[in-house]
């Protein structure tokens, strides 16, 4: 008599299959306003209603983390870690690092190194002076460049780092906006593949991106913006596992104002430790990695490199970076060459793109 | 062993009949829940992460949103959406431009305001989950 069930049975089994394979891959996307941007976060692979609280347990992180990065005591709900490190160092002392700080610390010396100073997260007095670090001081005109170059002859990070102490002096002021997103998305990335090994997911700071598993039957897949024109992608590229992409560009934290000869100039918010002024020669500079915190202090420094990327790329351990000079040529690497496809124009031709090895 | 004997005496009319039924909910789930990343046709609009309205893409309209500073001015044009103006100083809102992808996101930091484009139209444009900016 159980005969009569057997087909129904497996109806029913096959029906609660496919829908649950399809609930899985139900996507769950949600955003907050954070680390000074808008992330977004979304999940799959884990069935609808977990793919939500994944998410949402992972936009609480981010919000937690913000609260130690912070440089300044400007947070809604009260000041950041860094930012009362940031006072203590006032009084001229060498202070311990605290404990949740230390690591990321230890990180940005190793990258302040290895792309000598142009990574530097001891250039937050600098930033400022410039007014990029927050809305109410954002400038119209260039600061005094006297006020500059007394920034400027301020040592770097990785002099006044000495595990577990910090050199504080008057007027120092770390800011690891260069860092912290990409250490922070990390460490999100990490926290979820660690208790949801099934869970894909795509962190989305600001237009930084990581990412993690695959779509269902494919990549994630992303397009670099043009830094010119807008609406228009420079490449598409499909992300492995686990893999971030970072970019820094000229265009989104700007003002334009006349120099001193009355010409028009374009002053962004990407900083050149060397010269206290915004890093010319690059419009933007794309960078691959698996580890987050490293491509975003990649991105920023290679920026600020020019046309010497290479060298700084090679010292930093990046082999997959793709960039648009100020004059609008486009340079890859051949690693970037291999996975990232340019798109064409408007008239359907693809731009030529010049391969630069490292060194 | 089954034989077609076997099929016949458990298989009947009736089940062809759920069988149908089955499948056409299957697919119609299917195009219920699977939403391939494409052109986007619904703007939310949130204010302090919160969700003010949500807007048809399909309407050109210009909007007045309320923020933390002041009066956020958001443009929905041909199935994209901007901010036309905003009370910031940096202005990173407004140099971003038009959105139009499925998934794409535009913020006024200093105003609190995020529109978020979801949905998507009866044909994908792009087979991309972001922008990387």
């Amino acid at each position: 008599m159980f005969k009569k069930f057997i087909m129904p049975g497996l109806l029913a089994a096959a029906l609660l299959w496919l829908m649950f394979g399809m609930d899985r891959e139900k996507p769950a996307q949600v955003q907050t306003l954070a680390m000074g941007t808008l992330v977004d976060i979304t999940v799959l692979g884990l069935g609808g209603q977990s793919n939500f609280s994944v998410a949402n347990d992972a936009l609480r992180e981010v919000r937690a983390l913000e609260k130690l990065w912070h440089p300044d005591t400007i947070l809604a709900d009260g000041s950041s870690l860094l930012a009362s490190f940031n006072q203590q160092l006032q009084a001229g002392t060498a202070l311990p690092v605290p404990e949740a700080l230390q690591s990321g610390f230890a990180a940005a010396a190793r990258y302040s190194q290895t792309s000598g100073g142009l990574f530097d997260p001891a250039i937050g007095g600098l930033v400022k002076a410039w007014g990029f670090h927050t809305d109410s001081e954002f400038r119209s005109t260039p600061p005094d460049a006297e006020r500059l170059k007394a920034h400027q002859q301020q040592p770097g990070f990785d002099q006044i780092y000495q595990s577990p102490l910090l050199q504080g002096s008057k007027g120092l002021r770390l800011d690891f906006g260069a860092f912290a997103k990409g250490l922070l998305l990390q460490e999100v990335a990490n926290n979820i593949q660690q208790q949801y090994p099934d869970a894909a997911f795509l962190l989305n700071g600001g237009g930084d991106l990581v990412a993690v598993g695959e779509r269902p039957g494919r990549p994630w897949r992303i397009a670099v913006r043009h830094p010119r024109m807008q609406n228009r992608y420079l490449a598409l590229i499909s992300l492995n596992d686990g893999e971030a992409a970072f970019t820094s560009g000229d265009y989104e934290r700007f003002f334009d104002a006349p120099d001193s000869q009355g010409q028009a100039k374009h002053y962004h918010h990407i900083l050149d430790p060397r010269t206290g002024w915004p890093a010319q020669g690059t419009q933007s500079l794309t960078v691959l990695h698996h580890d987050a915190g490293l491509a975003d202090a990649a991105s920023t420094a290679l920026f600020v490199a020019g046309d010497d990327w290479p060298q700084v790329a090679a010292a930093m351990g990046i082999d997959a970076v793709l960039r648009v000079a100020a004059d609008g040529r486009i340079e890859w690497t051949p690693a970037m060459a291999e996975r990232a496809e340019l798109t064409s124009e408007k008239d359907g031709a693809v731009p030529d793109a010049i391969l630069r090895l490292l060194p | 062993m089954p034989s077609s004997a076997y099929f016949l005496k458990y298989f009947r009319v009736a089940d062809l009949l759920l069988w149908a039924a089955a499948i056409a909910g299957l697919l119609l789930l299917y195009a219920v829940l699977w939403k391939p990343a494409g052109a986007a046709n619904e703007l939310q609009v949130m204010v302090d992460n919160q969700l003010l309205q949500r807007l048809a893409l399909s309407e050109n309209q210009q909007l007045a949103v309320q923020g933390k500073l002041g009066e956020s001015i958001i443009e929905v044009r041909n199935g994209q959406a901007r901010f036309v103006s905003s009370p910031c100083r940096n202005q990173v809102c407004v140099h971003h431009g038009w959105a139009q992808r499925s998934g794409e996101l535009l913020a006024c930091l200093p105003n609190r305001i995020a529109l978020v484009l979801s949905g998507n139209a009866a044909q994908p444009v792009d087979d991309i989950d972001a922008v990387n900016f």
